[in-house]
């Protein structure tokens, strides 16, 4: 039987990457909209093995949002695929066919198509497309979930979006160091939820 | 495309959220402060806009 904590959590797999920073708030904001609680695997530091504690963080989640737009060579020498990304979807697949285990996954790519080359294991899943922006990102969410009550729309998926941008330039500012860090992002899940508060008409 | 998953679940608060997230009650504070101060800002921003009824006033061209 799942905690109260865990049925509301959702593990976002994304890639940590500073091209990335809009998408990331995106998933942040639109996940807080539907009364979620993001987790992710910057939140795990300690010195247990780190494939262990990936482990226990998405068995911890009702969902998980994959995001494979970023599955490509990345700059630096030697040039490789970056595979943590499928890695952590097979991991939840995985733990989706696990009798009782309810667990939920939605995959996100930013082009049509991309996905039956890259994973064609696959095929037959319906990918939220994207387009490696913020509004496709928020749409994919509205597309992929709903609320029996405190219903968001897109219009407050967007303005706890923006609201968590004005929050991300004062954390910067404050503390320094990037957003991709354990406290700035439980902090910027935090300031979601109480921009979602205000938003979401239902909740004030 | 699926169906869309349903949420039940009540909508956490945000002492929930610090729970999860092991953050402290002067952290929370905090956070909580600076809401306000983004959230105050963002509906003064929104009062002033043109779009939501409050005019503002012409410039008087300066003529020629």
């Amino acid at each position: 039987m799942r905690t109260r904590a865990e049925q509301e959590s959702a593990f976002l797999n994304i890639p940590y990457d500073h091209r990335y920073e809009s998408l990331y708030l995106a998933f942040i904001a639109g996940l807080c909209a539907f009364g979620l609680r993001p987790r992710a695997t910057i939140e795990i530091p300690g010195a247990r093995r780190r494939l262990d504690r990936i482990i226990d963080l998405i068995r911890g989640c009702r969902y998980s949002f994959h995001d494979l737009s970023r599955v490509q060579l990345d700059r630096n020498s030697p040039a490789t695929p970056r595979f943590n990304m499928p890695f952590e979807l097979g991991l939840a697949v995985d733990w989706s066919l696990g009798a009782g285990s309810g667990h939920e996954w939605f995959v996100f790519e930013s082009r049509p198509h991309r996905l039956s080359k890259s994973l064609s294991d696959l095929n037959g899943t319906d990918p939220y497309i994207h387009e490696g922006t913020v509004s496709g990102v928020l749409r994919g969410l509205m597309n992929a979930l709903t609320r029996t009550s405190h219903r968001p729309e897109l219009v407050d998926l967007t303005a706890i979006y923006r609201d968590l941008q004005t929050a991300a330039r004062k954390i910067r500012t404050e503390r320094g160091g990037g957003l991709f860090e354990a406290r700035a992002f439980q902090d910027l899940a935090v300031l979601a939820q109480q921009s979602a508060q205000r938003q979401i008409s239902s909740l004030r | 495309m699926r169906k869309r998953v349903v949420i039940t679940t009540p909508f956490p608060t945000a002492e929930d959220l610090a729970e999860t997230y092991g953050i402290s009650k002067t952290r929370l504070r905090r956070l909580k402060a600076m809401a306000e101060e983004i959230l105050a800002n963002r509906s003064k921003e929104s009062r002033n806009s043109p779009t939501t009824g409050v005019k503002r006033k012409r410039k008087a061209s300066s003529g020629a």
